[in-house]
């Protein structure tokens, strides 16, 4: 006959309906909270979607990042939420904090990569910009946008022989201009200290367009690089920037091509341009940061008249008179800079209503 | 009874649930372990050993919500062995509240002295240096030639020039006095970066202070972005000012030559200078980091006169011919050439700057092609060292990374950001092996002075390293190598040259290989490196020849120094002497 063996709890024993029954709660009631709340949860997700998609960004934002707090990995709520931000101009590091999920959570989807890609060359961060445009390339090897931008980030950080890879493999892309594409390549090649190859791709593009600005002033650089100082100067003389940033450039390789050339009184006018316009473009950065402070204003707006970038200074004064009362000092350098850009009209009528104005006190 | 069990059921599975729903709602893809990785064999490693050691110094955070310009700036560090007992002790510069409060004595510097076994003792009162103010840098200088060196120490609106002097009953037999005011040493700019050379071959070493720009305590300069968060306004929009020369009379005085040497004639913010003959003249010539304006090179022309020629020589912009945030320098032979080259450190979004030596006052800018470019953009950089971390033979630089907006986060860079190792090749090539170089390279960290020396001299160079609001860091060097090194501690004979042999050129010549050693006067970012070279010769047992140019012009050999050992070179003395 076997034997039992001794309860060592008896009171369990005594309790086993009650002890079933707490189980039994437990599982039901804890079974129950599951079931409602995801519910609750999908309310809010299918409204926050909709919201969005019927064009109320505005208000399915709070409801979407609500909802990631609970599900974080949710493909399709990160996807209309970052969309939104971004179509929203919303501060990109905060759209980063959504785009950087969206693509761990849709590793093979090019698309997240793509837009975060956009958002860290916006925030200026391009180590972290490559990583992300080189594992869009793996989904989408055939996105030459994205190679194009890729090469330029290498370029600008250095790594010459990656840009050089993706130039060569642009070569043959049909969405890009070809010439670009060649520009590009000669860039690359100059900074690996490559002269001959970069010589002979820009000979060639200014063969075709012999005042092309870009190969101009590649071909002046390649000259400087080369020691032919006398060359450099010649060329680099003809070269008409397109923007400030290409006038410092050009500025510098002129001002030293002529300096190791011999001919210093030039060389110093040179740097002294180059220096008037770096501090252009410093004081107008200034400005910005102090939008209401009419000194500053003034300072980048004259300094950017100073070297003759007009558009610019009369963009400076017209934001600083849309928010002080002009005086005679702003509404004369803005007729100057209106006159500079060949609108005599305008530069007539500011010029009288600056005359209209007090003179600026002398203490 | 049964209802009570009921209750308990109903709130225990309430709770089962919540507790369901809370562990998943937090069960958030987790950030990749940031645990620093293993470093390979060999490869170089350092460990932060600060508190082990007994350095409890902590950087003052002087923040306001206003983001003052001075708050970001940081404060130096400085090498010194002010006991002269052959180990270098650590002197730490503090700043204070903002806007500074006279006689508020919380907030002092401090001094550490090395108790040679690894470990640190807190001396600041004893030795008098226990001084508050907001200070900035330091530069180490045996200004008066009497065998101890003296620190000066820049503040927002003052210098002060802590002379060493015998004192029986203090740690070490010395203590420091402020004889600022004696020695005609003035100053009521924000002074930063400092610098003691022999500009006038005398003997003495003459001072160079750099001052920055000027900021007004009462109505502070605030700036924000369009979101209205807050950040530090560049320093282009403050009036700046003139850097100052003192010429050394000989006598422990002074004489202000700033204008009459031509160094005053152009005000620019200065953050940071090096003292060194670049050309091979005899001469020694000065350059400094000056912040979003163009660096100064001002070549000595002989009798305390200077002529700035950056531009003409090719080191007064950086790539493209972009302004240079200037903030810390080295000046070493990176290349392989005989010839110092120059590194200077830059700002985020921009490379850190290398100029290579071509000659002849001569520079190539050599950032991106030099591979130290393109890893630095992520950063904001300042306090450099040239170090040789693993003894191969060839210089390597280190970095200290911090950016200067509290409010960096929102704007989308890092406060705190991780030092840099860069290794070099001896050829002006470099890659970046911070990842690999242990605890001390990958803890970010709001990085500012950056001063080397080998503490615990087992003949690695280690680094300290100070920080805004922060403790400092002492890097403990703890490569495993079988590269061997020597340390050359140069002794100038204190009359023709002076006692630091600032300015000398140092020749090391081993197994047929051979580079070049300058001594400079100042470098890195207001701090102060130790006197003694850890040069390495990779596995070679000794160095066949040491051949030193001193600063009088005097050239002397030393002949077969045994590996793993730190030598005393005397100007004017055959011997070289073992120091231990």
């Amino acid at each position: 006959m076997p034997v039992s063996p001794p309860n060592a709890f008896p009171a369990l024993g005594r309790h086993r309906k009650l002890i079933l029954g707490v189980f039994v709660a437990i599982i039901g009631i804890g079974a129950l909270c599951l079931f409602l709340w995801p519910s609750k949860h999908s309310a809010e997700r299918e409204e926050g979607l909709s919201l969005a998609r019927s064009g109320q960004f505005d208000s399915a934002m709070p409801a979407l990042i609500q909802y990631l707090d609970q599900q974080p990995n949710d493909v399709e709520v990160l996807r209309e939420l970052v969309l939104g931000m971004v179509q929203k101009h919303a501060s990109d590091v905060e759209v980063d904090y959504y785009a950087q999920r969206w693509c761990q959570s849709a590793p093979a989807d090019g698309e997240p990569h793509r837009v975060r890609f956009e958002i860290l060359q916006r925030l200026s961060r391009p180590l972290e910009a490559i990583a992300v445009g080189e594992r869009l390339l793996v989904i989408s090897p055939f996105d030459d946008r994205a190679r194009h931008e890729l090469l330029t980030l290498y370029y600008s950080i250095g790594k010459y022989d990656d840009a050089r890879r993706e130039c060569l493999r642009l070569q043959d892309s049909s969405s890009l201009p070809a010439a670009a594409v060649q520009l590009w390549l000669a860039r690359v090649e100059l900074a690996r200290g490559e002269l001959r190859a970069a010589a002979e791709i820009v000979d060639r593009i200014l063969q075709r367009q012999p005042d092309e600005p870009v190969a101009s002033l590649l071909r002046g650089l390649i000259h400087a690089q080369a020691g032919e100082h006398a060359q450099a100067v010649t060329v680099l003389r003809r070269v008409r920037p397109q923007s400030r940033q290409e006038r410092v450039v050009v500025l510098h390789a002129l001002g030293t091509a002529l300096m190791r050339n011999g001919e210093e009184r030039e060389a110093k006018k040179r740097f002294q341009e180059l220096a008037r316009v770096s501090d252009a473009e410093l004081f107008m950065s200034d400005a910005a940061h102090r939008k209401h402070d009419k000194t500053y204003q003034m300072r980048a707006a004259n300094a950017l008249f100073a070297v003759d970038d007009f558009r610019d200074a009369s963009m400076v004064l017209e934001l600083l008179h849309s928010h002080t009362l002009p005086d005679r000092e702003s509404l004369s350098l803005l007729a100057k800079c209106y006159a500079g850009m060949g609108r005599a009209g305008e530069a007539r009528v500011t010029q009288e209503r600056a005359a209209l104005l007090p003179e600026p006190s002398k203490q | 009874m049964r209802i009570v069990l009921l209750v308990v059921c109903i709130v225990l599975g309430l709770a089962g649930g919540a507790i369901y729903i809370f562990f998943r709602s937090t069960s958030e893809p987790k950030p990749p372990n940031e645990a620093p990785p293993i470093p390979a064999p060999g490869s170089p490693r350092f460990e932060d050993v600060a508190a082990k050691a007994g350095i409890s110094f902590k950087h003052f955070d002087p923040a306001t919500p206003q983001h003052l310009i001075p708050e970001t700036m940081g404060s130096g560090i400085g090498w010194i062995d002010y006991d002269a007992d052959g180990w270098p002790d650590l002197f730490c510069v503090q700043d204070g509240p903002l806007p500074p409060a006279p006689g508020d004595k919380t907030q002092i510097h401090r001094m550490y002295r090395n108790n040679r076994d690894g470990t640190f003792s807190d001396v600041t009162e004893q030795v008098g240096v226990g001084v508050s103010g907001f200070g900035c840098g330091c530069a180490v200088g045996d200004y008066d030639n009497d065998g101890f060196d003296d620190i000066l120490v820049t503040y927002l609106g003052g210098i002060s020039l802590f002379h060493n002097e015998p004192d029986p009953k203090a740690a070490g037999g010395r203590r420091f006095r402020d004889v600022a005011v004696t020695a005609g040493l003035k100053n009521s700019q924000w002074a930063t970066s400092a610098a003691w050379g022999d500009l006038d071959n005398d003997g003495f070493l003459d001072l160079y202070v750099c001052n920055y720009v000027v900021v007004d305590p009462v109505k502070p300069l605030t700036c924000h972005e369009e979101r209205g968060i807050y950040f530090t306004c560049s320093p282009t929009m403050y009036p700046h000012t003139s850097h100052l020369l003192f010429r050394n009379n000989g006598n422990g005085t002074f004489t202000d030559v700033s204008l009459a040497s031509g160094i005053a004639r152009v005000p620019a913010p200065g953050l940071a200078v090096a003292i060194l003959d670049l050309d091979g003249d005899g001469k020694q010539d000065i350059y400094v980091a000056n912040d979003m304006a163009q660096q100064f090179l001002f070549r000595n022309l002989g009798a305390m006169r200077f002529e700035e020629i950056a531009l003409h020589a090719g080191v007064a912009l950086g790539p493209g011919g972009a302004r240079i945030a200037g903030m810390g320098i080295e000046a070493a032979d990176l290349s392989g050439t005989g010839r110092p080259d120059l590194f200077v450190t830059n700002y985020q979004k921009v490379p850190n700057v290398f100029f290579q030596n071509l000659g002849k006052m001569r520079y190539e800018e050599m950032s991106f092609p030099s591979g130290i470019g393109g890893p630095s953009m992520d950063r904001l950089k300042f306090g450099t060292c040239a170090i040789d971390a693993n003894l191969d033979g060839n210089l390597d630089l280190g970095v200290a990374n911090g950016h200067v907006f509290r409010t960096a986060k929102k704007l989308g860079f890092e406060y705190e950001q991780p030092a840099q190792l860069f290794m070099g090749d001896g050829t002006g090539k470099f890659k970046d092996a911070s990842n690999d170089a242990g605890e001390g390279f990958v803890k970010p960290r709001v990085g500012r002075g950056l001063a080397r020396a080998d503490f615990d001299r087992d003949g690695l160079t280690d680094l300290a390293m100070s920080g805004v609001g922060e403790p400092i860091a002492l890097l403990r060097n703890r490569t495993e190598t079988a590269n061997r090194g020597v340390t050359l501690h140069l002794v100038g004979d204190g009359k023709k040259s002076n006692r630091n042999a600032i300015g000398a050129v140092v020749k090391v010549e081993w197994a047929g290989k051979s580079r070049h050693h300058f001594v400079i006067g100042g470098g890195t970012y207001l701090s102060a490196n130790d006197w003694g070279m850890q040069i390495g010769i990779g596995e070679a047992e000794k160095m066949d020849r040491v051949t030193i140019r001193w600063p009088s012009g005097l050239s002397q050999e030393f002949k077969n120094l045994p590996a793993k050992t730190s030598w005393r070179l005397k100007e004017g003395v055959a011997e070289a002497e073992a120091s231990r």
